[in-house]
């Protein structure tokens, strides 16, 4: 990951255990979330990569399937992780989600209400999130 | 941060050989990246370490790879990829000596010369080895009669015996061989497998702790199989699950470790649970602009790490699809099938989707999806 690191994601572990990840994913171009620089934890148990890390946001998110607690919705995290995946592959995989969320499943029903409804007003706030985040 | 240096697949982006990258890739097992270790192949024809897949299909009984339900008993041996991990592993550290020392030396002329000269070479190559199997192949048929010892040959293992001894033999030897296959490929027997054939003890098999009631009998099981028998019923079931799986494991390897050393490892892996079991005691939940203020430095060094590699994806914006990919595309399809998901444009401007990461699974929902103005529109769902 660190030798070839995919574009716009980073992370590493933190200084006293290697079970615990921070991140940042860079808001992809051409998209709502361009330019925002969001933080997340990532927390690993002895079982992986049997079972998947719990990832969170920690910087404040705007975003259909974000938790307000900062917790995904992401099919990969849950029922259809894979052991094959690492850490490259799961930020990748939430960089892409930012900007094509699933509305079916929501976890934040007024971002996903104004995805489906009034996307002016939805990108207006994510771009007030995207505008804190730098601030983190 | 201190940085710790492993060996992996990336090593070679940076010498005169990139592709090695890609070979090495296909040489190292998708779950635990390291090289391929006893490699068995699954009914969908992915391969991993004996251990990997075992202890995934414990978890889950899919294969890792394409998500098609597997069970243990229809693993079987990858004889060929073992060979050529062993192969690639006696030579790498001199082979990327040489890539990096010819980046150095000479960079432009040398290295088309040095990569034709290669390819120049490999289908001579090819062929000395194919009549070096044929030798070897003559070599095990060699009439016997030179030897007058009186005895024969058994027809299946060779060993030389009264003739009227061969009858029972075979059946022994039949039995024997069915359970294990000759341990080596057509190809360069190594010597040590050729002499005696190790004796392994038969595969364990999962206890099917549902149907036990009571604590005392998954203790009882523990016990039976002569591995530490304390701990909540939990624990216990996790032990055992992970000794059938160590045990099985080790019956595949070439060198199986003896008995006592994987009692040691199962240790080990007991104090990583209890370890970790301690550590992961979920960590306070601090509101998240806390967390990031008190790992602020940690989040700048990773903020501008991130901006870095975003900088050389655009420099460099035409992406080929790279080392480690094709194959794993291919094991996406079905996933991206199941999932029935509109596919805009392969991959979009900002195609900075990983490169080397062997992404096989994200891709899932990912794919597709590369952030770009013309699939941005309404959802589909």
């Amino acid at each position: 990951m660190q030798s070839d690191p995919p574009a716009g994601v980073s992370a590493s572990p933190v200084a006293d255990n290697v079970m615990v990840w921070n991140a940042v994913i860079i808001g992809p171009a051409d998209t709502p979330f361009e330019d925002g620089t969001f933080h997340l934890s990532m927390n690993f148990e002895e079982a992986y990569p049997n079972k998947p890390p719990s990832v969170k946001f920690k910087s404040q998110m705007f975003h259909p399937n974000v938790y307000g607690t900062g917790e995904l919705c992401l099919d990969i995290l849950q029922n259809r992780w894979s052991p094959t995946y690492d850490v490259a592959a799961i930020l990748t995989s939430i960089q892409s989600l930012l900007n094509d969320p699933n509305t079916s499943s929501p976890a934040n029903v007024e971002a996903s209400n104004l995805y489906k409804e009034n996307r002016k007003e939805y990108v207006k706030r994510v771009r007030e999130t995207v505008e804190k985040s730098w601030e983190d | 941060m201190s940085t710790i240096n492993v060996e992996d697949s990336t090593d070679w982006l940076s010498t005169t050989v990139p592709g090695l990258s890609r070979l090495e890739t296909s040489l190292r097992c998708q779950v635990c990246r390291d090289f391929l270790t006893s490699p068995m192949i699954t009914s969908c024809a992915h391969t991993f370490c004996s251990l990997c897949i075992r202890k995934s299909l414990s978890a889950e009984g899919k294969c890792p790879a394409c998500r098609e339900p597997e069970s243990v008993s229809k693993l079987r041996r990858n004889w060929a990829v073992e060979e050529s991990v062993a192969a690639w592993r006696a030579v790498r550290e001199k082979v990327l000596a040489v890539a990096r020392q010819e980046g150095k030396s000479e960079k432009g002329k040398k290295r088309d010369a040095t990569e034709a000269e290669m390819e120049a070479e490999l289908p001579r190559r090819t062929q000395r080895r194919k009549v070096v199997a044929i030798d070897s192949d003559d070599e095990e048929y060699r009439p016997e009669e030179e030897r007058n010892d009186g005895l024969v040959p058994c027809p299946i293992c060779s060993k030389r015996m009264k003739e009227a001894d061969v009858f029972g033999h075979l059946d022994k030897c039949q039995a024997e061989r069915q359970q294990r296959p000759p341990p080596k490929t057509a190809f360069n027997p190594p010597p040590s497998s050729q002499s005696t054939p190790t004796k392994r003890p038969q595969n364990l098999a999962h206890a099917n702790f549902g149907l036990m009631k009571s604590e005392v009998h998954v203790r009882n099981q523990l016990k039976n199989a002569g591995i530490p028998a304390w701990g909540s019923r939990d624990v216990m079931m996790r032990r055992h699950v992970e000794w059938v799986n160590m045990f099985n494991a080790n019956n595949d390897a070439e060198h199986p470790k003896p008995r006592g050393q994987l009692l040691r490892e199962l240790d080990e892996w007991d104090k990583f649970q209890g370890g970790w079991a301690a550590r992961v005691k979920k960590p306070k939940e601090t509101d998240g602009q806390e967390y990031i203020r008190q790992h602020k430095e940690h989040y700048e060094e990773l903020k501008a790490a991130a901006l870095a590699s975003m900088r050389k994806a655009v420099a460099k914006p035409v992406e080929e699809p790279k080392e480690g990919e094709p194959g794993q595309q291919q094991q996406n399809a079905p996933n991206q099938q199941q999932q029935n998901e509109p596919k805009p444009e392969a991959s979009g401007p900002t195609g900075a989707l990983p490169e080397s990461t062997p992404a096989a699974g994200p891709v899932a929902r990912a794919d597709g999806h590369s952030p770009s103005r013309s699939s941005w529109k309404a959802p589909e769902w």
